[in-house]
């Protein structure tokens, strides 16, 4: 099976498929990956690294390219046994000196023959901390969210178009880090268990039930492949910093006030303050990462659009969705618009809706049991799910 | 029992404010400290909240210090 995973770059791709690589090795699996931009780097002969290898001229970096892919499609097993894993890492588009710049070779994708790509994402503080790490952190802030998207989208074009090319489906995941690699490992050896998008909250729920939840997490973990959309934390950006704005603005707008009096005659500039401005006069530190609040301020929109669309791609790939709306203590639902929003979104792209509601269905709005089995527990709604996917369990 | 829940984070002063002030007012509430990462992004999916201090009760949201200020005058 062969399997191209592409993302953008701060992911630490390489690692990710190290340590899926042991998950592999203690399933006696053969696994195998290359990363093509190191590859790239060891068959040059003069000096270059990640820091410095897309400056090279356009012509010679095409020629590293093909003679690489060349090298690496010669040096990879073409076995067509099933226990064989052989992994492209790669990126579908870089981003370079704040512009787009192409890095996969549509020949090379015909040649490998994928029989799924998968596009690894992360939160993106946690991409900027990657490229941190590596000293490679040449980006605008929102170019990191741009270049996500640009990875996921090129990624799945690709997919659609190298499969018409091929005359065959190929699957096509997002998969986030903060899963781990056990989601990869399963969606490569288990392809064939349910997919399913787990939709549970964390808050305003009591200790008992979280734990309760958290247990059938584990066990849907288990014995499914469970997308779970709170593994990218992005909207704790725009939390944290809509905390802080009303005492920024307090204490700002006093002194920009008097900044509006400023006018000079004959200038081709003005003051210029509006209810954004105080905020972009702020500097933010988030988990040791220092961002500015024109940066942040940049991107807020940007992060809640792509939790949608996100999220609705995660429902895409998956077979059925489980939810959990929150009894409140009077024992009355409590959901929230995004769930609703999930919900319906599910059953209308014919995927089951599994809800989970300790209250009652007859205290649930035709809103919701019009779209969905409803289950008073956890066990039951497992039970039902094992039964109507006929799965053995594994414990 | 308590009727109200606020959610806060203990690094925001308005947050602290916040409290201070139901806690005047004799406000009953039970208090939820979001500080761990997975929390705050969990708390704004699940609830849908986009600021905090954040003030839930009997279904409504009072979103800023000022929501709650307003809150507590009305009352």
């Amino acid at each position: 099976m062969r399997i191209i995973m592409t993302g953008q770059s701060g992911l630490n791709k390489s690692g990710y498929l190290e340590e899926s690589k042991k998950i592999f090795d203690e399933e006696k699996k053969s696994f195998r990956y290359e990363t093509l931009g190191h590859k790239m780097i060891e068959n040059y002969d003069g000096k270059i690294d990640e820091r410095t290898i897309l400056n090279l001229p356009k012509n010679l970096l095409d020629l590293l390219q093909s003679v690489t892919s060349k090298k690496l499609l010669e040096e990879f097993d073409y076995s067509k046994k099933e226990e064989d894993f052989l992994i492209l890492n790669t990126h579908v588009i870089f981003r370079w000196h704040h512009g787009l710049f192409p890095t996969l070779d549509i020949d090379m994708v015909l040649k490998f023959e994928p029989d799924m790509i998968v596009c690894l994402i992360d939160t993106i503080l946690n991409v900027k901390k990657g490229l941190k790490k590596r000293d490679t952190d040449f980006f605008n802030f929102w170019e990191l969210f741009a270049w996500r998207e640009e990875e996921i989208w090129l990624s799945k074009f690709m997919a659609d178009s190298v499969g018409k090319l091929l005359g065959r489906n190929i699957p096509f995941f997002i998969l986030p880090k903060a899963q781990g690699p056990k989601i990869f490992a399963n969606l490569l050896i288990k392809s064939n268990l349910p997919k399913t998008y787990i939709s549970f909250p964390i808050t305003g729920i009591t200790p008992e039930e979280n734990k309760r939840n958290e247990e059938f997490k584990s066990e849907v973990k288990e014995n499914f492949i469970a997308f779970d959309p709170l593994s990218i934390e992005d909207r704790n950006l725009t939390l944290a910093y809509y905390t802080e704005e009303e005492e920024i603005k307090e204490k700002y707008n006093k002194i920009l006030q008097s900044i509006k009096t400023i006018k000079e005659p004959g200038k081709k500039w003005s003051p210029y303050i509006d209810e954004y401005t105080p905020l972009t006069l702020t500097k933010f530190e988030f988990s040791g990462i220092e961002l500015i609040g024109r940066e942040l301020l940049s991107v807020t929109e940007t992060i809640d659009s792509q939790i949608i669309s996100r999220d609705y791609m995660l429902i895409d790939q998956s077979d059925f969705l489980v939810m959990y709306i929150r009894a409140d203590k009077e024992g009355e639902p409590r959901i929230s618009a995004g769930c609703q929003s999930e919900m319906i979104y599910a059953y209308l792209n014919a995927k089951p809706v599994y809800v989970v509601f300790s209250g009652g269905e007859k205290k649930l709005s035709p809103w919701i049991t019009q779209y969905s089995e409803v289950f008073n527990n956890v066990s039951e709604c497992l039970a039902f799910i094992l039964k109507e996917h006929k799965i053995k369990i594994s414990r | 029992m308590n009727n109200y829940k606020l959610y806060t984070v203990s690094w925001s002063q308005y947050c602290s404010k916040a409290e201070s002030l139901l806690n005047e007012a004799d406000v009953p509430f039970e208090k939820i400290v979001l500080d761990k990462w997975d929390l705050l992004a969990a708390a704004a999916r699940d609830i849908g909240i986009r600021r905090l201090p954040a003030l839930e009760g009997k279904g409504i949201f009072y979103e800023g210090l000022s929501e709650i200020i307003k809150f507590l005058e009305d009352k």
